[in-house]
């Protein structure tokens, strides 16, 4: 039986808006909120694998994830350009994240969906971030692994 | 000065790239580090390359390496910006031939300190 990582919900929300700060909204910080459902324009994940194996999944609405679009790329913003910014806020997120694991981990290339991402069925949730924005709630969610001797279910 | 801004994200490459034109660099960009040798083996001599490390076909470390194989470009300036931020990875870098490395999340004022430190813009730059 794999034994879950204490990974500290503070932690993520602060590497959450760290990042947003960063990018996208130095004056809004994100807050911490229940947003229960909402109606997930984009998401995007990135694995994490190594001493410890997941997945941190991102999900925003259409509005949050085009606000980041024009932060990231300025006056040149095009709707074609949403999936690489909402892929980079998952590399940046997931990143950070791992590295609070401690872990000698591998990050992955950062996977991208306009709706909701495919997330590993095999998969607990360690950690659920949901943060409001100025322009919709975000979601961060941390989810490990189950590894199995013959690898991961 | 030239800089070549080496990264996966178009969206990271926008943001370093309004950052040195703003402090006067003419930029280059590549999606990999073998896109990156290319650019530079046609002709672009870089200052600087801002080099993130997690890209497809050639991450930014094998990209240092070859570089740093390559004695016409040992007056290249080498900055790994990325997420990756455990000791063992910024060690591995740097013994490698990287002069600098800048975590992701990075405010404009980081890099800007960055480009000072290794001399490649001047103090009424940075005023």
């Amino acid at each position: 039986m794999t034994t879950l990582v204490q990974l500290p919900h503070d932690d993520v929300v602060a590497i959450a808006s760290e990042v947003w700060a960063s990018y996208v909204s130095p004056d809004q910080p994100l807050i911490p909120m229940d947003a229960g459902d909402f109606p997930v324009g984009w998401s995007a994940l990135v694995a994490v694998s190594g001493a410890w194996a997941g997945v941190i999944i991102i999900d925003l609405l259409d509005t949050a994830a085009w606000s980041l679009t024009t932060q990231m790329f300025g006056d040149d913003a095009a709707e074609a350009d949403m999936a690489d910014a909402v892929g980079e806020l998952v590399n940046m997120i997931g990143g950070n994240v791992k590295a609070i694991l401690n872990s000698e981990s591998n990050l992955s290339l950062p996977v991208v969906a306009a709706g909701q991402v495919w997330a590993p069925s095999g998969a607990d949730e360690v950690v659920r971030a949901e943060l409001a924005s100025a322009t919709g709630p975000i979601r961060v969610r941390v989810c490990q692994l189950r590894v199995q001797p013959h690898g991961v279910l | 000065m030239q800089a070549l801004i080496i990264d996966d994200s178009r969206a990271m490459r926008s943001i370093l790239r309004r950052t040195l034109t703003e402090l006067g660099f003419t930029t280059a960009e590549a999606e990999h580090g073998q896109a990156a040798l290319d650019v530079m083996n046609g002709g672009f001599l870089p200052d600087i390359c801002l080099v993130d490390w997690n890209m497809p076909v050639m991450d930014g470390y094998t990209f240092v390496v070859n570089v740093r194989q390559n004695p016409d470009w040992r007056n290249v300036t080498l900055m790994m910006v990325t997420t990756e931020s455990e000791h063992g990875r910024i060690v591995k870098a740097l013994a490698a031939g990287a002069h600098e490395y800048v975590i992701k999340p990075f405010t404009t004022d980081a890099i800007v300190e960055k480009l000072h430190l290794l001399g490649l813009i001047r103090d009424e730059v940075t005023a």
